[in-house]
């Protein structure tokens, strides 16, 4: 079952004297229980406008948002307290402590203060919970936001950019929390513009782009659909290599120590046939590496291209 | 519903302004009360009548020429003065031997003091919503609490009267307090003379009407700026509204003042039915006419607040 069901969502921000912003441009989305699922896109590409939407904080302006099986702009409240959300940087109320905070929110949902300083101390703020906001950091302000969201102890999550702010050890406890809650069952939905953190984090992921999905899947269906298909081969004499390959038929390109062949990995069998033939000897022989980010600008760079 | 509205409440409690505000208050009428005590005197009858009579005395010596006066404690060349019998040496000795001030502080005035002070209660109170709702707006709070509570109408209603509350209360206590702080002058500098079941009736009446009109400012101001997304904007729109457009038109315009808010709000708090010279006017027509403007503002506010996107 689908917890976070969009159809055709499209949203547009309507501008006096001038034409409307275009943030969605009918987004199909499916994300399925349990693990974590990235939201990638660059900014402005409408991630922060689709989870808006998914809390009935924006109204779409066409399409449907289903959320754990209700219509999110009319059921939401059906729903709510088995949400558990960040968006942005999370607004807080500056005069009261952290737990103060969690606490009068905790409140409208039945919950007492043993969660709030379970919580607390899960996102490591548990020291500093009594001081007042307005005292805390940016990166504290994101762990006592990732706190609200733990706080319902939801089913789904809905994280935007919540390793923002975050110093390196922060973004690492953050990776590590949401492996967790994906391992516990619960659904992580996260957006960020890290790459590096989704491909280490998520299970699945879903590239955005100008409003749209232009890639949904596992992590490694999405680097494989989307990567190059290339070899990296290693020789002594890589001018001498590139001739014997460029002898049999086979294009490749010089990069600073290696040369790269355009051929898929089945197809290895053709460069050592084709450097054994002249005497050339292979020192290393493997698949490209395909990074997400490689996919992601791809994808999102050839979108930019099209608009343009 | 009660523990967003205690949430709410708390919240509105919490706020620095209200602090600030609060603080200036008590320092405001802590000056009044010791000034007050200050510029009173304890006299009984007797002592004013027989102060009375010897200010009598004093002007008719005056007139008379008897009694050469002195001004600001310096004699006077009664070569310079009109002629006794003159209408200005009588105008010239009623002024220069004087009346009779009465030093005492009456009890009955706080009356009109309480009708007095409830003006600045009634921009405090307009401060205060339009405050709480626009820095929640600022501060994206509002944000965070519809990811806790969905239902748009209920959160604004909510704070709203979260509002109305700290408002009406910290208005009561302020008058509660100043009448506190003007005790010890009416029963050590003063009289009660005239303070009794009416006048007491009266006072309320006046602490009641004066509380509902700052409830009233409470929810204006903070569907204002809820609309506007920022508490600059009430306040801008307050000043222009209030101090512009409604003096002009008060001004040039007299019968339409029972249309306006200021002439409505007048009455309410002068408990006279065409009070403040809004002919035309009773007060339980101006309570409904302020409570209407309030509660139409509110729902215009709620309605845009469901409308909207929020960031």
């Amino acid at each position: 079952m689908a917890v976070i069901e969009l159809t055709g969502l499209r949203k547009e921000y309507q501008r006096f004297r001038r034409p409307p912003i275009v943030a969605l441009d009918g987004l199909d989305l499916s994300v399925p229980d349990g693990g974590v699922f990235g939201f990638l896109g660059p900014n402005g590409s409408g991630k922060t406008t689709t989870i808006r939407c998914l809390l009935a904080l924006a109204r779409p302006t066409a399409g449907d948002c289903r959320v754990l099986g209700v219509d999110s702009q009319t059921a939401l409240p059906e729903v709510i307290g088995r949400i558990g959300s960040m968006v942005e940087t999370p607004g807080l109320f500056p005069a009261m402590t952290g737990r103060r905070n969690l606490a009068l929110l905790g409140r409208i949902q039945g919950i007492g203060p043993a969660a709030v300083a379970a919580v607390l101390e899960r996102v490591g703020l548990a020291e500093r919970a009594d001081d007042p906001v307005r005292n805390y950091s940016l990166g504290m302000r994101q762990r006592l936001g990732i706190a609200i969201a733990l706080l319902k102890d939801p089913q789904l999550l809905v994280l935007d950019e919540p390793a923002n702010g975050l110093d390196p050890a922060g973004i690492k406890e953050v990776r590590e929390l949401l492996r967790g809650l994906g391992a516990e069952g619960r659904t992580v939905f996260v957006s960020s513009h890290l790459l590096s953190e989704v491909q280490q984090t998520c299970d699945r992921v879903a590239v955005l782009a100008r409003g749209k999905c232009v890639a949904a899947g596992p992590v490694d269906d999405v680097l494989a659909a989307g990567g190059s298909h290339g070899l990296v081969v290693r020789l002594g004499d890589l001018q001498a290599g590139r001739a014997a390959l460029a002898e049999a038929g086979i294009e490749s390109l010089l990069e600073a120590d290696h040369l790269r062949v355009a051929l898929p990995p089945a197809e290895a069998e053709r460069v050592t046939r084709a450097l054994v033939h002249k005497g050339l000897y292979l020192t290393e022989l493997r698949p490209e590496e395909v990074s997400l980010e490689a996919v992601f600008l791809e994808l999102t760079g050839e979108h930019h291209g099209e608009a343009q | 519903m009660r523990a967003l509205a205690a949430g709410e409440l708390r919240r509105v409690l919490a706020r620095r302004m209200l602090r600030v505000l609060t603080l200036l208050a008590v320092a405001g009428i802590t000056v009044a009360g010791v000034l007050t005590f200050l510029n009173t005197e304890k006299v009984t009858s007797e002592q004013l009548v027989a102060r009375t009579q010897a200010a009598a005395a004093r002007t008719a010596a005056c007139e008379a020429g008897t009694d050469p006066p002195e001004v600001d404690g310096r004699g006077i060349d009664p070569q310079r003065l009109p002629p006794p019998g003159s209408a200005e040496r009588r105008e010239f000795c009623r002024f220069a031997a004087g009346g009779v001030d009465d030093p005492r502080f009456k009890l009955t005035t706080l009356k009109g003091i309480l009708q007095g002070t409830t003006a600045p209660l009634v921009v405090v109170a307009w401060l205060i919503g339009a405050s709480v709702i626009g820095s929640d707006w600022q501060s994206r709070t509002i944000t965070t609490v519809l990811t806790w509570e969905p239902r748009r109408a209920r959160v604004l209603l909510t704070k709203a009267f979260a509002c109305v509350v700290v408002a009406s209360a910290f208005a009561l206590l302020a008058q509660a307090m100043l009448s506190l702080a003007l005790l010890p002058s009416a029963y050590l500098h003063g009289t009660t003379a005239g303070a009794n079941g009416d006048w007491l009736l009266s006072v309320l009446g006046v602490l009641l009407r004066g509380t509902g009109l700052v409830a009233i400012a409470a929810a204006v101001g903070f569907s204002v700026a809820s609309i506007g997304r920022n508490t600059a904007a009430a306040l801008g729109i307050g000043f222009a509204y209030f101090l512009v457009i409604e003096n002009v038109v008060g001004s040039f315009l007299e019968d339409f003042r029972r249309w306006l808010v200021l002439g409505n709000a007048i009455v309410l708090v002068s408990g006279q039915d065409s009070g403040g010279e809004v002919i035309g006017r009773s007060v339980p027509v101006a309570a409904l006419y302020l409570t209407a403007v309030g509660i139409g503002l509110l729902a215009v506010a709620t309605m845009v607040f469901r409308r909207r996107d929020v960031a």
